[in-house]
């Protein structure tokens, strides 16, 4: 095409427009829009094929990435990186981290140098990289198992850089090394796992059916009244399942989102801002509760007025701000329901099972907000990553204060342990509550200020206070 | 091309004008009395003719006034600009910034870009905001700033270097880049009544009209085909303002005469003419206009030039050059407030008409203009100004579109092309990487046409559609009202 050429709205060569939302041409009623209205960069939906137990070998991820354009060069990478493994063995590296960074690896323990302590550490902590137990819905998934969260990785990688001088090609050797041997070892517990449930399964079936073939003997109604409740069960089990299914993907979408913006906001004018920013858009556009706020940034910030970069920053400023504060409310809501019940119950298995209930709940009200929805196993994979994030991150943040500035000085004096024993319980409710925030947010936090501990924690204590000076005064 | 680049004594030529006890006086007098009179901005809106600089100024004022559709611009997208209002001027004598007509002109039912600029005027617009520091919220409110702004015919701006320059030199200068060959066609009938003209011989007013005249079309042929920009001078002879038929603008360059002349020669009253065109038009418009300057916007039309060919973008570079040598910037403290006069610390450097090239080329032209403008900005730095560069479209007047042709596709822009009746999609090409291949000439020049304002504009009455002047604003304004 010569520059200077021009063409007819009308001519079937134009694709689309993009839309800005301002509509200024069809103001006039010129329908110039074509056949599709949707903006034509929109990448096909991320939809990943959860992956067949046995088939192992191809991670959720490769799917997705050949959906997104192939000249990504977050795409050839994963590939790359999955096709070179011995054996097929999946393995799942956060795009935006370089392959020569030793502590990229979730199995940072080895990088740590030998000390005395090192290897009780190591034989006692539960790897997170091991499928342990013959758990279902765990070991389909082992890919899954390999990438728990970076932050552990990195939260090591802190400690391990500051208390050793190990070079790092050195502790990438090892850590080669290390990654081959659990490999071995864990590649046949899988077999081991995964041949025992089909047994499992097949022996189930062939029960079932011989038990109905001699009901079907014994009594024709009574067979196919039982034919008709295995029938219902086996349905409300595929619905079940496929909602699983579904809140699954919808999480592994959510994690390729965010490996996606944070790879595109890693520096500035760093490649790939394009496709995370359509993908983000894409993903809340699509769910009913996040499609007006969508909308509204559309017109805000159309894509052809600004650049990628500039309209993750007008997305987190806008769009994220709101849900932030939503999911912060949640929080602090839980954490002040959890302090209070905690301080005024007699029962401590009572506290317990109320802290962990509500936790729970609280977990899945944040992932919701952020449109993430998770099911059974999302919300037990999310509660596992929360607290090991928690855990992990847990030692550096109690330089946070907030815990001090609670258990110090004049207002200790005067607190029973039954209402100190409350605040801490809020604040580890509310601490696992920003930590699944950041789980489930989108994007990193770099334009908003991400909620601290301390706020949620002043404001908690200011609640507590409150609602038992009004216990005691009613008393 | 070197010799017209006015030495650096032409910043201190202005200098001189503004130092002194007087200057000292009113930067003490400035001091003391800010803390207690409202924050004033004086927002420099540089360009040359054509580079955008009134529609600038609209699209500015009526989304400021407006204020909705700047989501980077954070004292409006965190909602703590309260209002806005024009407030009268500061300077009485100055003609009032046509901003009513220019936006009626844009909204109404045949739109149309705001006409040329002719003469000087000046907008004052205030902001009250809600301030973020610790300090200013202390302070009662409303917190106010004022925003002056002033908008002139960008011809004049290349009057500068006239300053440094003696009459004969210039016309050599003049004269020398009038007989190369690609201006030539159009300096002919001018240099040859030049030629045919005595030197010596008895006044004649009507002799002067016309050589005037003559030199004038030839100015105005070389900016109508974008050549020799930086050398239109003097500027107001394409833009005569109130002045024109004056005799100070009835001379023009004369070959230097050998011998001795009479006093009252045809070079003699040039020479005459071009000193009282120095004496009363350029140096008090670079006075009062340039020299106070808080922050600066260059406007540029860089996607014209290089649509117009190598010599062009030459030029454009050689006149941004020139011109930007007049403007002090620097990092301002209290202290070299009191001494030095108020220097320019923000300086942005914006590409217009971003709204002519697809989205995705907009980092180039940007990166390009950074090349293009390399040496001013880099005096600016090192003088501790910030500087920014950036693509800008203070109204969006198209809108993207993707067109299938071969097998492949193209980001074209669709709009209304000036002269047609339809919306049309029209593809400009690309732009090359660098700068040096923009000067060497690229296979596939840039084309560009003129595209008028869409029907309903502002349909929804949530401001203007623009590129990039919320960031701009962002840089510009952003740290006076946090």
């Amino acid at each position: 095409m010569k520059p200077g050429q021009t063409f007819e709205l009308s001519d079937k060569k134009i694709q689309s427009l993009e839309q800005d939302g301002s509509q200024v041409w069809d103001a006039l009623g010129q329908n110039v829009s074509g056949d599709e209205p949707e903006t034509i960069k929109t990448p096909p939906p991320l939809v990943p094929k959860p992956p067949m137990p046995g088939a192992a070998s191809k991670t959720t991820d490769t799917p997705k990435h050949q959906g997104s354009t192939p000249q990504a060069p977050v795409a050839t990478d994963q590939t790359g990186q999955s096709g070179d493994k011995p054996g097929g063995q999946p393995t799942y590296r956060p795009a935006n981290q370089p392959t020569d960074k030793p502590t990229g690896r979730p199995q940072p323990f080895i990088a740590v140098p030998p000390r005395a302590d090192t290897a009780a550490r190591q034989a006692s902590s539960p790897s997170p990289a091991t499928p342990s137990k013959p758990n279902p819905a765990r070991n389909p998934r082992p890919s899954k198992e390999q990438g728990p969260s970076k932050e552990q990785g990195r939260a090591f990688a802190a400690t391990t850089n500051q208390n050793g001088g190990q070079s790092a090609s050195q502790s990438a050797l090892l850590q080669a090394a290390q990654r081959l041997n659990q490999q071995r070892s864990y590649r046949w517990l899988a077999v081991l796992v995964v041949t025992l449930g089909a047994l499992f399964i097949v022996l189930l079936v062939a029960d079932t059916l011989s038990g109905l073939a001699w009901l079907f003997g014994f009594s024709r109604a009574l067979g196919l009244l039982a034919s008709l409740l295995l029938g219902l069960a086996v349905v409300s089990l595929g619905i079940l399942v496929s909602r699983e299914w579904r809140a699954l993907a919808r999480m592994s979408r959510q994690r390729h989102l965010r490996q996606l913006t944070e790879a595109a906001l890693s520096e500035d004018g760093a490649p790939g801002a394009d496709d995370a920013m359509a993908a983000v858009e894409a993903s809340y556009a699509r769910q009913d509760e996040t499609a007006w706020l969508v909308a509204q940034f559309r017109e805000l910030a159309p894509s052809d007025s600004y650049s990628a970069a500039d309209r993750l920053e007008v997305f987190e400023r806008e769009v994220l701000r709101k849900l932030d504060s939503q999911a912060v409310d949640i929080i602090e809501e839980n954490a002040r329901n959890t302090a209070i019940i905690t301080t005024i119950s007699p029962f401590a298995l009572f506290d317990a099972l109320f802290t962990l209930w509500r936790n729970l709940r609280m977990i899945r009200q944040v992932a919701t907000v952020y449109g993430v929805a998770p099911g059974f196993w999302g919300s037990m994979q999310l509660l596992r990553k929360v607290f090991a994030n928690v855990l992990l991150t847990g030692g550096l943040e109690a330089a946070d204060g907030a815990l001090n500035q609670l258990l110090g000085g004049s207002l200790t004096a005067r607190l029973s342990t039954k209402l100190s024993e409350g605040l801490v319980n809020g604040m580890l409710s509310a601490r696992l509550g920003l930590a699944a925030m950041d789980q489930c947010r989108p994007l990193p936090f770099k334009h908003n200020r991400r909620p601290r501990l301390s706020d949620i924690g002043g404001r908690l204590v200011g609640a507590v206070r409150k609602s038992i000076m009004k216990s005691k005064d009613e008393r | 091309m070197d010799s017209i680049r006015p030495t650096l004594q032409s910043a201190s030529v202005l200098q001189r004008s503004h130092a002194g006890v007087g200057a000292l006086l009113s930067g003490v007098r400035d001091q003391i009395t800010s803390p207690f009179s409202e924050p004033t901005l004086r927002l420099g809106v540089t360009g040359l003719s054509r580079s955008g600089k009134t529609v600038f100024i609209t699209s500015l004022v009526h989304n400021i006034l407006t204020a909705r559709r700047f989501p980077l611009f954070q004292a409006s997208a965190q909602g703590r600009l309260t209002a806005a209002v024009l407030r009268p001027q500061p300077n009485l004598d100055l003609p009032r910034f046509a901003y009513e007509a220019n936006i009626d002109g844009l909204l109404g039912g045949q739109p149309v870009w705001p006409e040329s600029t002719w003469r000087l005027s000046q907008l004052r617009l205030t902001i009250s905001y809600k301030p973020t520091s610790l300090l200013k919220r202390a302070m009662p409110g409303p917190h106010l700033l004022n925003l002056d702004l002033i908008d002139y015919p960008g011809e004049w701006l290349l009057d500068l270097p006239l300053l440094t320059l003696d009459f004969a030199d210039w016309s050599d200068q003049v004269l020398a880049a009038a007989k190369q060959p690609a201006r030539k066609p159009y300096a002919r009938p001018w240099l040859e009544a030049l030629g045919q003209l005595d030197l010596n011989g008895d006044h004649d007013e009507r002799v002067y009209i016309e050589l005037a005249q003559l030199y004038t079309n030839y100015l105005r042929a070389c900016r109508q085909k974008n050549l020799m920009i930086a050398q239109l001078q003097p500027g107001r002879f394409l833009m005569p303002g109130d002045l024109e038929g004056s005799p100070s603008l009835t001379f023009c360059p004369v070959p230097r005469p050998r011998g001795n002349l009479s006093k009252s020669g045809f070079f003699a009253t040039c020479t005459q003419r071009y000193e009282a065109y120095k004496k009363h038009v350029v140096r008090p418009f670079f006075r009062d206009h340039f020299s106070k300057l808080d922050r600066q916007i260059v406007l540029t039309d860089l996607l014209g030039a290089a649509a117009a060919g190598p010599a062009a973008v030459e030029d454009l570079q050689a006149a941004m050059t020139t011109v930007l040598q007049a403007f002090r910037p620097g990092a301002n403290s209290w202290l070299s407030k009191l001494f030095r006069g108020r220097r320019i610390d923000k300086m942005l450097f914006a590409s217009t008409k971003a709204d002519h090239l697809p989205r995705a080329q907009h980092d180039r032209l940007a990166r390009l203009l950074g090349e293009l403008a390399f040496e001013p900005a880099n005096n600016a730095r090192f003088r501790g100004a910030d500087v920014s560069f950036m693509a800008l479209s203070a109204i969006k007047s198209t809108r993207l579109a993707k067109v299938r042709e071969q097998g492949k596709v193209y980001d074209c822009i669709t709009g209304w092309i000036a002269g047609q009746q339809q919306p049309k999609a029209f593809y400009p090409g690309e732009l090359p990487d660098s700068l040096a291949e923009l000067k060497r000439g690229i296979d596939a020049p840039l084309a560009q046409v003129r595209f008028m304002p869409p029907p309903n504009l502002d349909h929804q009455q949530q401001g203007l559609p623009h590129i990039g002047l919320d960031r701009s604003l962002e840089f510009l304004l952003g740290d006076l009202l946090s």
